[in-house]
């Protein structure tokens, strides 16, 4: 919540940057309160490979972008 | 409504809620940072989801009950016995398949040396003089050493960090945990224990609840029986001094 107030407050307009720092908070949040129960920590290893798959796509768009000086999002 | 069910309607509203408002924010509204703040909420949507599915289905106030009451029934017995020899913790490879600790029946200054692998049985004979007789029980560290995914080795590291597991994400029963070794003893410092005993005779022969739980796992680490020394606050965290018995 904070840091989409945050980032709107600076009139942030790029819905990677948002998704990016969520993703970051995600994985600082979970690995701050983990070890948890076996089977929550299973869906949170479930979220965890498909948030990370998330942030590897918006990196590798965005190294695209540099290389072929294109824009895609 | 029980907890669990109150985490899964809490994710299943805020996923609901966080694809509306990702929609409308995205098609309708063109606004990105209310777009960002829909896809936050169907995150926290799928977290709460995974935390009500992880939580428990037996209330803790029923598994303090069962603890409890299993817990005097072990006590009644060993008063009734009048038992007030210390236990011996056996790694599961000594005991019947799983850690247990062995109470003799009779006062010796000499801790029980079983010369085999003892039998499934309450009341087996650990060694050959007539006077060898204990009582060999399960303690809720045997149950829980027997449900660890990977059995912890008697390197330092594996030993702390089993027992933080379990003591720290578990059973939630402490904040942290540290471990020092000597040759032929454990020193095991608890910080912030949330397991405290109720003073009773069990206590005198098993130790406390979770001198008992450390000690099963210590015997199970190292494959070898082990004793509590002695155990207690100390600079505000709980010491549990195990000696290692070849």
């Amino acid at each position: 919540m904070l840091t989409t107030v945050a980032l709107s407050a600076y009139l942030e307009n790029r819905l990677d940057l948002y998704v990016s720092l969520y993703i970051v908070e995600y994985f600082i949040l979970t690995l701050l309160h983990s070890p948890f129960n076996p089977q929550a920590q299973k869906m949170i290893d479930v979220i965890s490979y498909v948030l990370f798959a998330v942030f590897i796509f918006i990196v590798a768009l965005k190294v695209l972008e540099i290389i072929l000086g294109a824009r895609f999002l | 409504m029980p907890i669990k069910g109150s985490y899964t309607l809490l994710g299943l509203g805020l996923i609901l809620m966080g694809v509306l408002l990702s929609f409308v924010s995205y098609f309708i509204l063109t606004s990105t940072p209310l777009t960002a703040l829909g896809m936050s909420t169907i995150i926290l949507g799928i977290v709460s989801l995974a935390l009500g599915k992880g939580h428990p289905e037996i209330p803790p106030e029923a598994s303090a009950l069962m603890w409890k009451s299993g817990l005097e029934n072990i006590s009644a017995i060993i008063e009734e016995l009048g038992l007030r020899s210390k236990a011996v913790y056996l790694p599961s490879s000594w005991a019947s398949g799983k850690p247990q600790a062995l109470l003799p029946l009779h006062s010796n200054p000499h801790p029980p040396k079983p010369d085999k692998p003892l039998p499934k049985r309450l009341i087996v004979k650990y060694g050959s003089n007539p006077q060898d007789m204990g009582l060999l029980v399960t303690t809720p560290g045997s149950t829980i050493a027997d449900t660890l995914r990977f059995k912890p080795t008697a390197m330092h590291g594996d030993l702390e960090a089993a027992l933080s597991s379990v003591l720290t994400g578990m059973t939630n029963l402490a904040d942290d945990v540290r471990v020092a070794r000597n040759d032929d003893k454990v020193i095991i410092e608890v910080s912030n224990p949330r397991l405290d005993s109720k003073d009773m005779w069990i206590d005198e022969c098993l130790g406390s609840p979770l001198a008992s739980i450390v000690a099963s796992m210590s015997a199970e680490a190292l494959n070898k029986p082990v004793a509590i020394e002695r155990e207690g606050c100390e600079k505000g965290k709980y010491t549990i001094e195990l000696s290692v018995l070849e």
